[in-house]
């Protein structure tokens, strides 16, 4: 998982449950299918590094 | 904080057993509840929530329905609200959607695992055989270690059974491995079902029970789950004949050498129905014969008597851009009908399980400009609305995928309103100069995003969907969703049409509209080689896309000005519906980026199109 946030972790969108573990493709809660990589990667965004 | 008791809120009369209904969301709870407690129902307000719990009697049990939930835990208050009630119940009926098993089972086993008596319903059995999955429900019961009882509640199959089992209900098979840990836990707690949450780490429970914090539940939930997934490999089959037409046809669709043309056919029915049909034929009577011809006299003719519309207040309300004119007319006679039936378009899109198939086809394709395939879902809808395709883009994996479809959708998706006067300006000038434009465009929004994906930090996330089966979409389902989501587009997209009239008409009234079309002149004229009326044209385009290129075709221009012009306003900036909702989905920074970058990038494009145009007149 490419995430450079503090926590590193993975919210499933359909249950809230929190992954921590990279590997896992579905929530193991809700077996909902889980974006790869940490949805909201402080690391992603050029005007977040321009201001 | 007080919890794992629903014996405070709920009144339960001496000697009265508590049988909770529990599962997921949309699994058919109420049905049973409704099956169980007949007319007479007490509600109950949980304290500290907006939840109300209902309960009722049936013999001697008082029976508890709990909101859906995914897992007992204390993640949201429907979850606590679940786990206070399960916790202290006697007896849980716990109702699973067989088409879902793998998503259900989870919190079967978790409540088995609680150590609570169990009984399992397993509902919309007809649905599952529909889908081909044939469960062998003697083996689940067995695995499960509860009785397990086929119901089809909407028909009432099942509900008598259940009825009648209630005395039946085990302490099933667990599936924690950690079993030192939990006898330890279970020492120094109330009972089993709380020493169990507390192994999972959940807040409440640990603090009743004055324990130190521990977390295992990720530990717990992986075992659990490959307890599930195991389950599942032994109790159901797929029946569905990989032979089948339906199946075929969908491997079809992920090809490229067949999915291509079918989905270019898709998008050709797509034009036709919403370009064409809704477009011109029904918004030709909403918004002509029904709001321009009828609405508006009768609310100016109302108005009127009291103020007069060259007024100020006037010309805010009823005057060309007036919130009671402009746009009620724009919301209700041109929008509404476009949204509904785009809206419709993609509900049978989505309800057949032709969707996701169209996303993993173009998913290679638009990975290429740093989207994934899902992005072809805001993209498609861009061609309807992009203020609508916009909110759309929530449903991306990362901020920057987000931020570069919104570009792309401000920059080159004409929306269906502005597609249907372009094509009507560029029609007459033949096949060549449509293939000039449609080049034009393609070439913008591909080098745009290209040039996105690279300057952007980090990569596309990678495209993991489910692939449904694919089925004959069900009239109800398609109804109901194009229901939902356009009323859902109104509400959120109406009041932004009004703040942007009302700008509009300070703009006009104020005499900067015309200062503005004059200081533009050596742009619009100079670089582009358009008449200096044009700008007038996209200024209009800033408040209407479609509006801005109608403004065009009264003015008399060669056939490569009418391209230059077109190529320009499409590209040009997106309409002040659509910006607010960037605003509100994107930073101001980002979204005031676009803004500017669209202005840049349609007038580079225009005046390089004017002479590349030049050198071959």
């Amino acid at each position: 998982m490419n995430c450079n946030t503090t926590e590193g972790v993975r919210i499933c969108s359909q249950c809230n449950n929190k992954i921590k573990d990279p590997n896992l493709i579905r929530c193991p809660r809700c077996n909902n299918i889980l974006l790869k990589k940490c949805s909201e990667c402080k690391g992603c965004s050029i005007f977040k590094k321009m201001g | 904080m007080d919890c794992c008791n629903i014996s405070h809120q709920i009144d339960i009369p001496e000697g009265a057993r508590k049988v909770v209904l529990a599962g997921n969301p949309n699994v058919g709870k109420s049905i049973f509840f409704n099956s169980f407690t007949g007319v007479y129902v007490d509600v109950s307000n949980f304290p500290g929530t907006t939840l109300d719990i209902s309960s009722g009697k049936f013999r001697d049990y008082v029976i508890i329905d709990t909101p859906g939930v995914y897992g007992v835990s204390s993640f949201n208050d429907e979850e606590i609200v679940a786990r206070d009630a399960i916790a202290s119940a006697d007896l849980v009926v716990n109702v699973i959607d067989a088409v879902h098993l793998e998503r259900d089972l989870f919190l079967t086993q978790q409540i088995i695992d609680m150590g609570i008596p169990t009984i399992v319903a397993i509902n919309m059995m007809d649905e599952a055989k529909k889908n081909g999955l044939q469960i062998n429900i003697d083996r689940l019961s067995e695995e499960l270690g509860v009785p397990v009882i086929p119901t089809i509640a909407p028909k009432g199959e099942g509900l008598d059974k259940v009825k009648n089992s209630l005395h039946l209900a085990e302490i099933g098979n667990s599936s924690i491995k950690l079993t030192k840990e939990l006898e330890e836990i279970t020492k120094k707690s109330t009972n089993k079902a709380e020493a169990v949450l507390i192994m999972e780490g959940d807040p409440h429970v640990i603090a009743k029970n004055n324990v130190e914090v521990i977390d295992y539940r990720e530990q717990v939930y992986l075992d659990r789950r490959e307890r599930v997934n195991n389950i599942i490999d032994r109790v159901v089959t797929e029946t569905t004949d990989s032979t089948s037409f339906s199946t075929k046809l969908g491997r079809l669709m992920l090809k490229p050498l067949t999915g291509i043309p079918m989905l270019l056919g898709a998008l050709y029915l797509l034009y036709e129905f919403v370009g064409v049909f809704i477009a011109q034929t029904v918004v030709g009577i909403t918004e002509e014969t029904i709001f321009i011809e009828t609405y508006e006299p009768f609310i100016r003719g109302i108005v009127e008597n009291f103020i007069p519309e060259s007024s100020f207040i006037g010309q805010i309300l009823i005057g060309e851009f007036g919130i009671l004119t402009m746009s009620v007319t724009y919301t209700l006679g041109l929008l509404l009908p476009l949204v509904v039936g785009f809206y419709l378009f993609l509900s049978v899109l989505e309800d057949s399980g032709y969707l996701p198939r169209i996303a993993a086809l173009v998913d290679r394709l638009l990975t290429s400009i740093g989207l994934n395939g899902r992005a072809v879902i805001p993209m498609i809808l861009g061609f309807g609305c992009v203020t609508m395709a916009t909110i759309t883009t929530r449903m991306l994996g990362s901020k920057r995928e987000r931020i570069i479809a919104v570009f792309l959708l401000g920059l080159a998706i004409p929306c269906s309103a502005q597609i249907g006067v372009i094509v009507g300006l560029i029609a007459p000038l033949g096949v060549k100069y449509l293939i000039i434009y449609a080049i034009t465009i393609f070439i913008v929004y591909v080098l745009s995003g290209t040039i996105l994906n690279k300057i952007l930090p980090g990569e596309s996330t990678d495209l993991l969907i489910d692939l449904p089966p694919l089925r004959i979409p069900r009239i109800g389902n398609v109804l109901r969703k194009t229901y939902m989501k356009s009323i859902s587009f109104i509400k959120e997209a109406g009041p932004i049409f009004i703040i942007g009239a009302i700008a509009i008409t300070l703009l006009q009234y104020s005499g900067i509209l015309v200062a503005i079309q004059n200081a533009v002149e050596p742009i619009t004229v100079g670089w582009l080689g358009l008449p200096k009326e044009t700008a007038t044209a996209f200024i209009m385009g800033i408040v209407r896309r479609d509006f801005g290129a109608a403004g065009l075709s009264s003015l008399t221009m060669t056939a490569d000005q009418t391209i230059v012009s077109l190529v320009t306003i499409t590209l040009f900036v997106p309409c002040i519906a659509a910006m607010i909702i960037m605003l509100k989905e994107r930073s101001k920074t980002e979204a005031v980026t676009i803004w500017i970058s669209s202005w840049v990038i349609a007038f580079i494009t225009g005046g390089i199109l004017y002479r590349v145009l030049s050198l071959f007149a």
